[in-house]
C-alpha cells in the first residue's frame, strides 16, 4: 500500500489535504503528519513515504529544504498558497505543486501521475538540482543578484538598533565606519560603505559622492551654485549634502 | 473561523468608509488587531496574543490601520516562520514626556531569517506619519516609527504620537 506524509505548519489545510486524499486516493496511507520542516524530515527518515506533500513556507526548513533532504528516496508534491515565482518556476521544472485552497481536480490530476510513477516503479527524481534552482529564484526572483541587504544593524551601547533598509535616507563614510541615517534616527556601523554598496539595489540608492550614498527618491532637491557645485535638499531631513563632480551627470535636468 | 473573519470585517468596515486621513482612536484601532490576530489565531493555534490598553488611554486619538500593519508583519515574519507557540503583544502606554507609545511585541524569528516583502510597508508607515504630524524644520519629530530587536527574540515595533484626546461633542 502506498504510504504518504503530510506537512503543513497550519491545521486547516492539512485536515483538507488529507480529507481530500481519502476520497482522490482511497489506498494511500498517511503515515505522518507535521507542522513544520525538520519534522517533515524526521518523518521521512523515520517512515519511508513514497510520496511527501510539502507546504513550501513553513517555519524551521521550507518544504524545498525539506525535498532536497530526501532526494532520492520520496516523491514530492509541493502545496503552495500564492506566490507567481515560484509557480512559474514549478512549470519550468515539471515539479508537481498543487494550489491552496485545493481544487478537487488538479489533486486528482497529481494523485494520478504520483499513481503512475509508483506504479511504474519508476525511479523517485533526483531532486538535489532541480530543488537548489527553484530554491535559488525563489530567493531571488529577478535571477542572479547578489543578496540584498534587508536589514541594517548597528550596536548603540547595549542595545541593537534595527533599521529597514526602506527607511535608510543616505550611507555616509566616516573612516572606519558608515554612519546610516533614517528620517529620525542614526547610527554608526562597523562596515566600510564600499561593502554595504554591494547590497543596495543601485536603481534605489545612488553614489553621489565617493562617500555618500543616498536613496533617490528621499531627494528634494538639488542646488548648483555659481561655482557648479551641488548640493542636495533631503525631503524628510535637515542636513545638506554635497554631490562629487564625478557624479554631477544624475542631476542634468530632463 | 468564519465569526472571525466577521468579526475583523466588523471592526474594520466602519472606520474604511471615512476618508483615510480622518483619525480614528486607540479603542477602535485596538479592536481591529484583536479581531485580526483572532484570526490569526484560528488558523494557527500557538499563537497567543494580548491586546490591552490602559482604559485613559482608549480615547486617545490613533492614526487608522497602522498598528494592523505592524500586526501583519509580527505575524508574517515572525510567527509564520517559528516552529512552536508564539505570541504577540498589543499595548499603548503613556511615555515619561506625556506622548502615547503603541507597541507591537513579538517572540517570532526575528530580523535575521526574515525574507522581507516588498519593504512597502514600513516606508508608507513612516510617510503616512510624516504627513499625519507635519514637524516644523529644526524641531524633534512629532511622530516615530521604531523597530528594534528584543533581547529575547523577536521584534519590537513601537509608534510614538503626540497624545491627543478628541474635543468633546
Amino acid at each position: 500500500m502506498p504510504s504518504a506524509i503530510l506537512a503543513d505548519d497550519e491545521d486547516l489545510p492539512r485536515a483538507e489535504l488529507r480529507r481530500m486524499l481519502a476520497v482522490a486516493w482511497p489506498e494511500l496511507r498517511v503515515v505522518a503528519e507535521c507542522e513544520h520542516g525538520p519534522a517533515a524530515v524526521e518523518a521521512i527518515d523515520q517512515h519511508a513515504p513514497d510520496v511527501a506533500f510539502l507546504d513550501i513556507r513553513m517555519p524551521g526548513l521550507s518544504g524545498l529544504d525539506v525535498a532536497r533532504a530526501a532526494s532520492g528516496r520520496c516523491h514530492a508534491v509541493f502545496t503552495t498558497a500564492y506566490d507567481s515565482h515560484a509557480i512559474e518556476a514549478f512549470d519550468a521544472g515539471a515539479v508537481d505543486y498543487l494550489l491552496k485552497p485545493l481544487a478537487a481536480e488538479r489533486l486528482a490530476q497529481a494523485v494520478a501521475r504520483q499513481r503512475q510513477r509508483l506504479e511504474a516503479r519508476s525511479p523517485v527524481p533526483e531532486l538535489d538540482g532541480l530543488v537548489e534552482r527553484l530554491a535559488l529564484q525563489w530567493r531571488q526572483p529577478e535571477g542572479g543578484a547578489p543578496q540584498r541587504l534587508r536589514w541594517i544593524s548597528a550596536s548603540v551601547g547595549d542595545t541593537i538598533k534595527m533599521f529597514g533598509i526602506d527607511e535608510v535616507l543616505f550611507f555616509q563614510s566616516d573612516e572606519k565606519y558608515t554612519r546610516v541615517v533614517t528620517a529620525e534616527d542614526e547610527a554608526h556601523i562597523r562596515k566600510p560603505l564600499r561593502e554595504i554598496a554591494d547590497g543596495l539595489d543601485a536603481e534605489l540608492f545612488w553614489q553621489l559622492h565617493r562617500g555618500l550614498i543616498v536613496r533617490a527618491s528621499a531627494i528634494a532637491r538639488a542646488h548648483r551654485d555659481e561655482l557648479g557645485r551641488i548640493t542636495l535638499h533631503l525631503k524628510c531631513h535637515a542636513e545638506k549634502l554635497a554631490v562629487s563632480q564625478a557624479y554631477s551627470w544624475r542631476f542634468k535636468p530632463m | 473561523m468564519v465569526d472571525r473573519l466577521a468579526d475583523y470585517l466588523r471592526a474594520s468596515i466602519p472606520r474604511l468608509r471615512n476618508d483615510g486621513t480622518a483619525m480614528a482612536t486607540v479603542a477602535s484601532q485596538f479592536d481591529i488587531v484583536r479581531a485580526y490576530l483572532g484570526l490569526m489565531a484560528a488558523r494557527m493555534p500557538r499563537l497567543r496574543f494580548v491586546v490591552a490598553a490602559a482604559p485613559d488611554l482608549l480615547a486617545a486619538h490613533c492614526p487608522p490601520l497602522m498598528l494592523i500593519s505592524l500586526a501583519e508583519n509580527a505575524v508574517k515574519h515572525g510567527v509564520e516562520l517559528k516552529i512552536g507557540p508564539a505570541s504577540i503583544t498589543v499595548s499603548a502606554a503613556r511615555t515619561a514626556d506625556g506622548r502615547l507609545a503603541l507597541s507591537v511585541a513579538d517572540d517570532g524569528v526575528g530580523f535575521g531569517t526574515s525574507q522581507a516583502g516588498g519593504g512597502i510597508g514600513l516606508v508608507n508607515l513612516r510617510e503616512r506619519l510624516v504627513q499625519l504630524y507635519p514637524t516644523p524644520p529644526g524641531e524633534p519629530a512629532r511622530a516615530a516609527l521604531n523597530l528594534s530587536a528584543r533581547p529575547e527574540g523577536g521584534v519590537l515595533a513601537v509608534i510614538t504620537l503626540a497624545l491627543e484626546f478628541p474635543a468633546a461633542a
